[in-house]
């Protein structure tokens, strides 16, 4: 999982330096439009949808693995 | 009515939290040097910063591309800076936007995306709720393109750069002032 999110960073923002402690905001100055972004690119590869209100709890490399997890969403 | 100061700093800038109090000392037309320790800055549950040694004055930050912005006034204020960058407008539009902006957009080739994500992250920054599972439930365009005024508050596009949108939302504002920051 954590591999893809790495690669649906770095086609979406151009980021590479991405491990599972990585803040969204704190360590790669995302904005809201690049989150945005990464959701619907993470839709598109897991064929599923992430309710909005969801999205900005999500703060962490580590939150979206868990997220991930615990909705069944497997790679 | 509200006089709007944005502070704007490139590249080379310091962090974000020293942008804003430094911003917060000229705002107040103070000596940046003890800015810190004059201006602590807290953020609401939402993330919107605030003083709480000054509440009279208001303030949004905005980054994006190169640029940090920085809007203060003494009536409280939301402000939202996008680049235009490649992305998946049409799936963001139908994903987030509202059913009204969606339409509007895919009538006109999305060529006006980045005004109405503008305008509705300045809206929501207003309100210091941030995009959560509101951002889709009001509209900031009508058949006619993209409205001056949702819900009493008025949206004003701001030039700033090339390949940029800039956009101020507040009560009512007298004036808009762009500033660089120091």
């Amino acid at each position: 999982m954590l591999e893809i999110i790495q690669k649906i960073i770095f086609e979406v923002t151009g980021k590479n330096e991405v491990t599972i402690d990585t803040d969204f905001v704190r360590d790669l100055e995302l904005n809201s439009f690049d989150v945005m972004n990464i959701v619907c690119a993470f839709e598109d590869y897991f064929d599923t949808t992430i309710p909005t209100r969801d999205v900005w709890k999500l703060h962490q490399v580590r939150d979206v693995i868990e997220y991930a997890r615990q909705r069944g969403i497997e790679e | 009515m509200a006089a709007v100061t944005i502070y704007w700093y490139g590249p080379e800038r310091p962090a974000s939290r020293r942008c804003l109090v430094r911003c917060a000392a000229l705002f107040a037309g103070e000596p940046l040097a003890g800015a810190e320790e004059r201006w602590p800055v807290q953020e609401s549950e939402k993330g919107k910063p605030f003083f709480p040694l000054s509440p009279e004055t208001h303030c949004s930050v905005t980054h994006s591309g190169d640029y940090w912005l920085g809007a203060f006034s003494s009536e409280p204020i939301g402000i939202d800076l996008q680049i235009h960058k490649p992305g998946r407008l049409a799936a963001l539009s139908r994903r987030f936007f509202h059913p009204e902006e969606d339409r509007y957009l895919q009538a006109f080739g999305f060529s006006d995306f980045y005004r109405v994500w503008a305008a509705k992250e300045s809206f929501v920054k207003f309100s210091g709720e941030g995009i959560s599972g509101n951002f889709g439930r009001f509209s900031v365009a009508g058949p006619q393109g993209i409205l001056s005024r949702v819900d009493g508050l008025q949206l004003r596009f701001v030039p700033f750069r090339c390949d940029y949108t800039l956009c101020v939302c507040t009560k009512e504002i007298s004036s808009v002032q762009l500033v660089p920051g120091k």
